[in-house]
């Protein structure tokens, strides 16, 4: 039982890691809230299941938490990228498409 | 003119000074704390024992099931907050309630309507606020038994309105807050001058002979910090809710 | 558990310095509420957990609020000149 929790541990904390790594290589704030709110969702929840695994008398205060960020966090990013969206912070294209050459027109 | 003034002025101050600097070395003669002449001089009266009066040996005592002062709960910052420094505590209410009274001047009057965010926060942030006011009646319920306490669960609440109100649904009515606000200040005083009257000690925690770590042990500790996280949320909500519609 | 501290002290130290130096509003106002957490992570380091939930509580909700709120309102100033 001992290293199914440690494993979980090993999975979330890689997983919030690669969040991370990819909100800093991400070139626009529409791509980073994907990145950080899909990455760090499952991190935390494999985090916080290998705790409750490690730890089986705590484990309904544990579950109670990850319900908590499960319930919150799409709607933060949701809220975040409306806000990006008014203030006119995303630079994103539209309809463009990279395997076209120059003077191509996509139909 | 001006010299004969401040001249007049000056000598004024040194004598209240003087009489000040007189006053305050009879008391510390007297009570025996700070200046020490001699170590023959015994304190006529001192401030510890008019402000702590707990005697844990005597068959009065007020600690039938606890060894000191300190174990009248299970948690021991809760005991020390509650209930053996209640006074400090009060104040602290009391320099709270005052930042808050700056924050109504500073606000002007003028509101306007604010625009509505999208469905889908409309929609989710019930279920929020389901949480979060779980977590913060959780913790001040369970104050005396687990770390916590009135203020973070005051805080906690306060947060849950604040998303209410980020969401644009304004649940609870402005005037309710401040009635609310108001009758749990009213009754922290209340409790400590009926105390004063009980026992002859001002806020001493006159329930008594419960068992240590119950849910209904520490006497007066549990609604002291129910009403202390009371009045915590509902300041801190009517400063959202007064912000929210100014900016 | 030392190292821990020493690595929260760092992060605390730097981010203070970047919060004053920093020329954005918006990001200051980030890096203060990343101290104020690493702060609560410290007081349960020193065994106080009812500090900690109290700072933890009031340093990302409320103080970051009040900010926010104030910060939209220069926005809006800025924008009527």
């Amino acid at each position: 039982m001992q290293y199914v929790g440690w494993f979980f541990i090993l999975v979330g904390a890689t997983f919030s890691f690669l969040a991370g790594l990819g909100i800093y290589r991400m070139p626009d704030v529409l791509n980073q809230s994907q990145a950080g709110t899909k990455a760090s969702t499952l991190g935390i929840l494999a985090l916080l299941v290998g705790f409750s695994l490690l730890n089986p008398q705590a484990s309904p205060k544990l579950i109670l938490m990850a319900l908590f960020f499960l319930f919150s966090s799409p709607i933060a990013s949701h809220a975040i990228c409306k806000a990006a969206l008014r203030r006119n912070k995303a630079n994103f294209i539209l309809d463009s498409n990279p395997l076209l050459k120059e003077g191509e027109v996509n139909d | 003119m001006k010299d004969e003034k401040s001249l007049f002025i000056n000598i004024v101050a040194l004598l209240i000074l003087s009489f000040m600097a007189f006053y305050i070395y009879k008391v510390s003669i007297d009570t025996g704390s700070g200046i020490k002449i001699t170590d023959s001089i015994t304190p006529k009266m001192r401030v510890a024992d008019k402000y702590l009066n707990k005697n844990v040996l005597n068959e009065n005592s007020t600690y039938k099931f606890s060894q000191t002062a300190e174990d009248t709960s299970a948690n021991i910052v809760t005991s020390v907050v509650v209930d053996y420094r209640l006074f400090d505590t009060t104040l602290e209410v009391i320099v709270l309630f005052v930042t808050i009274l700056g924050f109504g001047f500073v606000i002007p009057k003028d509101k306007r309507r604010v625009k509505m965010p999208s469905v889908i926060l409309y929609r989710w942030a019930p279920i929020l606020m389901i949480l979060m006011l779980m977590i913060g009646g959780y913790m001040f319920i369970n104050g005396h038994l687990s770390p916590g306490g009135g203020f973070p669960a005051g805080a906690i609440i306060s947060t849950a309105v604040l998303i209410g109100v980020l969401a644009g649904r304004k649940t609870v009515n402005h005037k309710t807050l401040k009635v609310v606000e108001a009758v749990a200040g009213i009754s922290i005083f209340a409790i400590g001058i009926a105390s004063f009257f009980i026992k002859g000690v001002f806020f001493q925690n006159f329930i008594t002979g419960d068992r240590i770590g119950d849910l209904f042990s520490g006497g007066l500790i549990p609604v002291f910090y129910g009403l202390i996280a009371f009045k915590v949320a509902a300041e801190l909500s009517n400063i959202y809710f007064e912000f929210y519609e100014e900016c | 558990m030392i190292n821990l501290a020493i690595f929260i002290a760092v992060v605390m130290f730097l981010g203070a310095i970047w919060t004053v130096l920093t020329e954005d509003v918006f990001k200051a106002i980030v890096i203060f509420g990343i101290v104020s957490l690493m702060s609560s992570v410290m007081f349960l380091l020193m065994q106080a957990p009812d500090v900690a939930i109290t700072e933890a509580a009031i340093g990302s909700g409320i103080t970051t609020a009040l900010f926010i709120f104030t910060y939209k309102k220069m926005e809006e100033r800025k924008d009527e000149r």
